[in-house]
């Protein structure tokens, strides 16, 4: 069964017109596209091309100049993002999304435990249970491969790769439906990339979760995206399923960008 | 299963000043259940941009590639990626000519991932991965290590194997037998042969005469991007 059968045919989220600008200059500038639920959209460029601040303003970080962004909620179907109260939009946040920064410094609160990192998100949705709450930590922390032991140390002990898991599994503990990822791999030496990539693709599917993966790595798209965008100056300027994008890019600037990297 | 008309492909390299290179031009062929179509040609004649027009690895200039879903006829050019993978899910199975390896999965898992992703529960999965490992002949000690240090001929199983995982009704195949020594090339075959008996369309290229001899029902020859007489 396909995952428009089983859900409803229903985006999770729909992007129109996206368009940020910084004064003059472009960050983003009208890009479409729909995710469904379970699907992870790659966003591949060059370095400022867009790729963050189009991310930014999918997620609500960042006001859009122009453009509409519906996502549908679980309680009251299709909603404009921009139309919510700050309130609801921050709980949003909280609960369906998940953003998985590049610098997990920025994502994790470092003079709290790994442990309280994961709980505190548990503990904004409503949950009061200290033992389950420690419970469901414990577990998550065990999914993204970080020994028990280390639950009560502060991320500032943990290694770059080890961080970036505690990043993600406090962004995962909530169950959220979409996650944003900014290079999740960036930063990091290539085999713990390797293994991060594989516990991704893993949780990715188990979870069935939707994703925005912005890279600069085709490998890593090749590996955990379904679809995939293109920028160049703000702009999309190819998109479509993964392996076609890059074994058949049509485009000049992608047929550039595949071909000047080594085989993926 | 696969009814392809008016075939055109062709690559704009804009790297290299804009040249072209036709692939494919009116390419016509209709393959049927129980079938097994031999493409044939010379090499750079386009036999493996049908295959990859028809999963939509390619984007297909013009025609039209339709491909049996259920009661369903479903058309690839054009199709929105979701729907051709659902179709690649669910209806066609395809080895290409190299695996591309998932770093640190396990082989078992990787044959048995398609079948859970066309609806398989877990324990069917794994039951039909052990069964085709097996079946091919690739020793089970490595069935619990990732592919990435295999031989050549042992990669190329696990892909055939991923091909085979679920009962797809249409199955492309892009030189199988290729760096297979003559007994596990048997059974490659064998394993072909079974399941077009069983009802599948089979589309394939084998370079290699005995493999063709064994398995095609019937050959198409490529010239220049089109079907030749
Ligand atoms: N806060 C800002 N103020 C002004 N210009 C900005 C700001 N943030 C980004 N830009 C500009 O917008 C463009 C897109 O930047 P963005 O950070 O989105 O690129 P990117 O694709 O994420 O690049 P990278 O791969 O290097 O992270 C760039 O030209 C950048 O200089
Ligand atoms: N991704 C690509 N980019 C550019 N040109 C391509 C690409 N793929 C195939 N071609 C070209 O299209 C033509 C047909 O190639 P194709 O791979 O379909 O041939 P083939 O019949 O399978 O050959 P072989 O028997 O050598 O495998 C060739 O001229 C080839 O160079
Ligand atoms: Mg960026
Ligand atoms: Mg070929």
């Amino acid at each position: 069964m396909s995952v428009a059968e089983r859900t409803g045919p229903q985006p999770l989220l729909r992007v129109r017109g996206m368009s940020k600008r910084y004064g003059r200059r472009i960050g983003c500038a009208d890009v479409d596209f729909d995710l469904y639920p379970g699907e992870v959209i790659g966003v591949v460029g060059e370095s400022g091309s867009g790729k963050t601040t189009l991310l930014n303003c999918l997620s609500a970080q960042l006001e859009p100049s122009a453009g509409s962004l519906v996502y549908d909620t679980r309680e009251r179907g299709p909603v404009a993002v921009f139309d919510l109260s700050e309130a609801e939009r921050r709980r949003l946040l909280r609960t369906d999304w998940g953003l998985v920064r590049q610098n997990p410094r920025e994502g994790l609160r470092m003079s709290v435990s790994a442990g309280a990192n994961v709980g505190e998100r548990l503990m904004a949705v409503g949950a009061r249970n200290y033992g389950q709450i420690r419970g469901t930590a414990e577990h998550w922390l065990a999914q993204l491969e970080i020994a028990a032991d280390r639950i009560d140390d502060r991320p500032g002990t943990f290694s770059g790769g080890m961080q970036q898991r505690l990043q993600i599994a406090r962004n995962l503990v909530t169950r959220p439906r979409l996650v944003f990822m900014d290079e999740p791999t960036g930063g990091l030496d290539v085999s713990v990339q390797a293994r991060l990539l594989d516990l991704l693709r893993r949780l990715v599917g188990d979870l069935d979760l939707a994703c925005v993966l912005v890279t600069h790595d085709l490998g890593v798209v090749r590996l955990l995206a379904h679809r995939l965008l293109v920028m160049q100056q703000g702009h999309v300027v190819e998109q479509g399923l993964t392996d076609q994008v890059l074994d058949d890019p049509q485009h000049p600037y992608t047929q550039m960008l595949v071909s000047s990297i080594l085989p993926v | 299963m696969l009814d392809i008309r008016g075939l055109a492909k062709s690559f704009t390299l804009h790297t290299q000043g804009g040249a072209r290179i036709r692939a494919l031009a009116g390419f016509d062929l209709q393959v049927t259940s129980g079938e097994c179509v031999a493409l044939t040609g010379p090499s750079g004649a386009g036999k493996s941009s049908v295959l990859r027009c028809v999963t939509g690895n390619y984007l297909a200039e013009a025609g039209s590639i339709r491909v049996r879903l259920g009661a369903d006829w479903v058309e690839v050019i054009g199709a929105p990626a979701r729907r051709l993978l659902e179709l690649r899910r669910t209806t066609i199975g395809h080895v290409s000519q190299f695996l591309r390896v998932i770093p640190r999965v396990p082989t078992l898992d990787l044959v048995a991932e398609p079948a859970v992703a066309a609806g398989a529960t877990r324990a069917e999965a794994e039951q039909r991965a052990r069964r085709l490992l097996a079946r091919l002949n690739l020793p089970e000690r490595l069935w619990n290590l990732a592919p990435a240090t295999f031989s050549g001929g042992e990669q190329q199983r696990v892909n055939i194997a991923r091909a085979f995982a679920h009962p797809y009704p249409l199955l492309l195949l892009d030189e199988p037998t290729a760096s297979l020594d003559a007994e596990n090339r048997q059974a490659v075959i064998d394993l072909i042969d079974d399941v077009r008996r069983n009802g599948a369309a089979v589309l394939g290229i084998f370079h290699d005469r005995e493999a063709r001899a064994a398995l095609a029902t019937r050959h198409v020859s490529l010239a220049e991007g089109r079907a030749a007489a």
